[in-house]
């Protein structure tokens, strides 16, 4: 009888307290992606793609609402649908480029606190409102939360942007040595476009980057994921035009950033970036002859080295420390780093690039 | 099963000490010393590992004087049958309180963290079942479930690693830039986050073993831990920058948060998950060295007869606090005292042994 009672009570606690904290998928509405905006009167227009059921996950909805914060937005959308939002699955956050331009944290607070909130998201900014992007009508069946992600992703393997989501960019949004970019969108009629990085000065977007330069940017803060393509223009009277650019992609490099400092304290940084190439396109062929080869390292380096130094000026006019200067500062020369006032002397320091470009392959053809 | 009479092996004591000390403290033991000292809060959890060890050598040296006994047993001979049970019902006390905070503490991470609807008294209530259950069978099926349950301590190590996947060294240096007065007083958190090797007060009568393996052994699962915290403390510092790891109560899970494997996601649930059993066995020690001295005070010969009932009002004690400042308030004020219950009245103890055995060797 006792025993009896007891293994009762061992089988309703095994199968009973679960009861509480279920959380059943047909109950739910996983939010595949999230985009924010606000209006000028500094209302919050949140907009999530959401699938229209959990067992077709093909076919998407968008729905949007209006409130006072990203939170009440989400708390008024679920009075639109018919399950409980969920975004333990939510793959991107794309924000505006007003909202980013005020200060991003307190619009993400809602994913850093929830426990349930997925920290792997990526994040963007668009120039186009969240609404108008995810409401673009791609060709085909395609999901457009998929479509997104996958869209970064392979920004992020060809090296257009570095690989961040929402935990990592997180630390440098408060580290006073160190920013972040993240990749910039833009709509066109039936795509969705990576136009460049958004440079970010701790949690406020200052700035941009074109694609190019974004990919510069990237291999000047050594982040380079599978590969990198280039293409530079060096010369002007070929034709047809083609001939007058190279293609370039990058298989190895190596980064040397070096902080020395002037008579009155000053740092100056040299970045040193070695850039080890294949060519990828380059009509005017000849790449056997040892010669051709020099000249053409010699050119791109120079071209890169431009290239570079246009990048840094953006990034010290968006007072973005993309490559962790200040942090360096901090570790490595502490007493020296409290003499600054890093918000303001960043953008007037001296950072000094310069690109080797050594070709190393050419591809099945001279 | 015959209590008192069987005895545990000196690995099986390295076991209990590694696994009484590792418990609930690990999930925020980075952010707490941080709040102190900073990204040197690694180099305050070294420090404090050598005050433990000079807390352990205390405990030994005292232990060692009386080597059949307990701290409850021989408190009344050295201080005097009646400040002697006054000491010994302060020990119950304090150590049916740490169960009590141990409980607090990690219902309401669980709660926070997983599930939010279940209440308290449920997932203590389970907690405090399996661990009566093993705390009235006997001290070596304890050693046991704790040598068993250590594959654990792998898991953990192993999924911190995969942090430095995504760390920032830098974030460390300079190293010592705090100071060594707050890398001082960062350790005193630390230690609060690493007792457990009190358990040698108690069970020191029951290994077989010489004294002096016995201290090597403690030695050695305090130098284990100390490491393995060490570690955690060192990839929540470089994972986390200084100005982000004061908004994250738990950096240990938070960390944990952003992992995602092919087939897993939510790699603080799993690791949530194992960190229960390491809660699990601290109660479990706790609850053990309470109902001895329950035992002792009421003079009960089987100590697993009184168990059950420490057991229930440990768990009334704990489903009360709900409120977290109070639950913050309640954790400073224990830690606090468990200084003074640790090193300081073991130490006073040890000086009084030596100074009636100089006595006597005097008059006799």
């Amino acid at each position: 009888m006792k025993v009896h009672f007891i293994l009762l009570l061992i089988l309703f606690g095994l199968v009973g307290t679960g009861c509480w904290d279920t959380s059943m998928l047909k109950d739910k509405s996983l939010i595949q992606g999230a985009g924010l905006d606000i209006t000028e009167e500094g209302k919050i227009v949140s907009t999530l793609i959401i699938p229209t059921d959990n067992k077709n996950m093909g076919e998407e909805l968008i729905k949007s609402s209006v409130g006072n914060t990203p939170r009440e937005t989400r708390v008024s959308m679920d009075r639109k649908v018919q399950e409980r939002l969920d975004a333990s699955k939510n793959k991107i956050v794309v924000l505006s480029e007003a909202l980013a331009r005020e200060g991003i944290f307190p619009f993400l607070d809602i994913y850093y606190r929830d426990p349930r909130s997925a920290l792997i998201a990526r994040v963007a900014v668009s120039k186009m409102a969240p609404i108008d992007l995810f409401s673009i009508k791609l060709p085909g069946q395609q999901p457009m939360s998929k479509y997104i992600t996958d869209l970064i992703e392979s920004a992020e393997n060809l090296s257009f942007t570095p690989q961040y989501n929402l935990q990592l960019i997180c630390p440098m949004m408060f580290d006073p040595g160190e920013d972040f970019v993240v990749p910039l969108l833009d709509g066109g009629k039936d795509e969705i476009v990576v136009t460049g990085l958004a440079l970010f000065d701790g949690m406020f977007m200052k700035g941009e980057l074109n694609p190019t330069e974004g990919l510069m940017y990237t291999l000047l803060s050594n982040q380079m994921k599978r590969e990198a393509t280039i293409t530079q223009k060096i010369n002007n009277n070929n034709s047809p035009s083609p001939a007058n650019y190279v293609t370039l992609i990058v298989r190895k490099m190596k980064r040397n950033l070096e902080i020395t400092f002037d008579e009155q304290d000053n740092p100056y940084v040299n970045i040193h970036l070695i850039l080890k190439v294949a060519v990828f396109e380059y009509p005017q062929d000849n790449l056997h002859k040892p010669e051709e080869n020099i000249k053409l390292n010699n050119i791109l380096s120079d071209k890169l080295t431009h290239l570079s130094e246009q990048v840094i000026g953006k990034m010290q006019e968006a007072n973005c420390d993309g490559f962790g200067i200040g942090r360096r500062l901090m570790a490595f020369h502490p007493d020296k780093w409290k003499q600054y006032n890093w918000e303001e002397d960043y953008s007037n320091i001296t950072i000094e690039p310069k690109v080797t470009v050594e070709i190393i392959r050419h591809g099945i053809i001279n | 099963m015959k209590n008192g009479t069987s005895k545990i092996t000196v690995l099986q004591l390295f076991f209990i000490i590694v696994q009484t000390q590792i418990g609930v403290g690990v999930l925020s033991l980075p952010y707490t010393v941080f709040n102190v000292s900073g990204t040197d809060g690694w180099i305050s959890i070294l420090l404090s590992g050598f005050f433990i060890q000079l807390a352990i050598f205390i405990i030994w040296q005292l232990n060692r004087s009386y080597p059949n006994e307990t701290l409850y047993d021989y408190t009344p001979r050295v201080i005097g049958k009646y400040f002697g049970s006054i000491l010994n019902l302060l020990y119950t006390l304090f150590f049916s309180i740490t169960a009590a905070l141990v409980l607090v503490l990690f219902s309401n991470t669980v709660k926070t963290w997983a599930f939010p609807l279940t209440p308290s008294w449920i997932i203590i209530g389970f907690l405090m079942g399996i661990c009566t259950y093993l705390v009235v069978a006997d001290l070596v099926i304890m050693a046991r479930f704790y040598v068993l349950v250590s594959i654990i301590i792998l898991v953990f190590v192993g999924l911190v690693v995969y942090a430095h996947s995504e760390a920032n060294y830098l974030y460390v240096f300079p190293l010592g830039k705090e100071g060594l007065i707050n890398m001082i007083k960062g350790s005193k958190e630390a230690v609060i986050s690493m007792l457990g090797f009190e358990m040698l007060l108690v069970i020191f009568p029951f290994i077989k073993g010489k004294d002096i393996e016995k201290l090597k052994m403690a030695t050695y699962s305090n130098i284990f831990v100390t490491m393995i915290y060490t570690f955690i403390a060192f990839t929540s510092y470089v994972f986390f920058s200084p100005a982000e790891i004061v908004l994250v109560p738990e950096p240990v899970l938070y960390m944990m948060k952003e992992f995602s494997f092919v087939i897993l996601e939510r790699i603080d649930l799993i690791f949530l998950s194992f960190w229960i059993i390491a809660v699990g066995t601290s109660v479990m020690s706790y609850l053990y060295l309470a109902s001895k001295g329950v035992a002792k005070l009421f003079s009960v010969r089987k100590e697993s007869k009184v168990v059950p009932y420490v057991a229930f009002f440990i768990f009334i004690g704990s489903i009360i606090p709900t409120n977290h400042l109070l639950i913050d308030r309640l954790s400073e004020i224990i830690g606090n005292i468990s200084i003074l219950f640790i090193p300081i009245i073991p130490l006073f103890l040890l000086a009084l042994t030596f100074w009636t055995k100089r006595k006597r060797r005097e008059t006799g």
